[in-house]
């Protein structure tokens, strides 16, 4: 059953932008203090290559992908195995939501970046926590036998809504079977 | 016949997001591109070798490329050679750590005094690479 509260994160790679920055350290909140043994993480590169055991974690738990940039590596490397992230971010958002804290830094984000991401995460804990719940709940009333995945691609249905609280623009994109609602509660 | 001088060198970095030697690789590359060589050096996020278009598939083939991995399933060196074009050089962190004797990070985030050492070793070899790679060019 541990299988079912894994939620995968998975945040941009790059080295490049502030933003990379952003959504790797929110992605590090979120594993680390804000839903350590739940919020699980995996090298996106090791999607490049097509790692069998970082495919199986992808396929098999439901994936927040956080991108840093529009071209978006980390929604399509999950979307180039044939399954689409329960929801997406880009980076950026985080910020428009918080205007006074504006990340800098490649290798390692300033002050401000650093607490722009332990906000993020605290405000992502909730959909976390949701995925978490739907994943088991899937698990629980799923055949013997099934796919282990209650989240694929095909048939799934994707809306986009905005924080209440801060403002951060959601992509949700969720199993239209699933055996709970699709609507994003943040 | 022209011949093309060449000016810059693509370092593409593991980002390793899951193990301390990840975000060592990436630290070590940032420091050869801001501080270490600067102007001759550029890179590519890895992941747009498949998010990308025909440009960034073309990085390898445009510049003489240095991999740098974190770890021994070399998805840097691999997936530049699969997707783009067959690196000039490919560096590998636990090898560069153990030639200088050093220890590995632990940590994945936040590093500080304890890992510049390591740091300074990786970037120095990274840019050892990089004046290589441009004396044979």
């Amino acid at each position: 059953m541990d299988k079912a509260k894994k939620v995968v994160v998975l945040p941009c790679s790059g080295i490049g932008k502030a933003y990379g920055a952003l959504a790797r350290e929110t992605a590090y909140e979120l594993a680390e203090r804000v839903r350590p043994g739940v919020a699980t993480l995996t090298c996106l590169p090791l999607l490049v290559i097509n790692d069998p055991a970082a495919r199986k974690l992808v396929t098999d738990h439901p994936v927040i992908a956080i991108d840093g940039c529009p071209k978006e590596c980390a929604r399509k490397s999950v979307e180039a195995l044939g399954k689409k992230p329960a929801v997406s971010y880009q980076a950026i958002r985080f910020y428009t939501a918080h205007k006074d804290l504006k990340p800098e830094g490649v290798a390692q984000l300033n002050e401000a970046g650093q607490k722009l991401a332990r906000i993020a995460a605290d405000e992502l804990a909730a959909t976390v926590d949701r995925l978490a719940a739907e994943e088991a709940v899937a698990q629980v009333s799923k055949p013997a036998g099934s796919p282990t995945s209650s989240r694929p691609g095909v048939g799934a249905t994707s809306t986009s809504e905005v924080c209440g609280d801060c403002g951060l623009e959601i992509s949700d994109t969720a199993d239209s079977k699933s055996a709970l609602p699709a609507k994003e509660e943040l | 016949m022209n011949e093309i001088q060449v000016t810059k060198v693509g370092i593409v970095s593991c980002s390793g997001e899951e193990i301390p030697d990840g975000t060592l690789c990436r630290i070590a590359c940032r420091k050869v591109l801001d501080a270490l060589r600067p102007g001759e050096t550029v890179t590519i996020c890895l992941p747009l070798f498949i998010a990308g278009g025909e440009e960034e598939r073309s990085f390898a083939a445009k510049y003489p490329t240095i991999t740098v991995d974190g770890c021994e399933k070399l998805c840097t060196a691999k997936a530049t050679e699969m997707l783009s074009g067959k690196p000039g050089k490919s560096l590998l962190v636990p090898e560069i750590l153990k030639r200088h004797g050093l220890p590995a990070p632990t940590k994945l985030r936040h590093f500080g005094l304890e890992e510049e050492p390591a740091v300074k070793a990786v970037a120095e070899e990274i840019t050892k690479a990089v004046d290589e790679v441009l004396a044979e060019a």
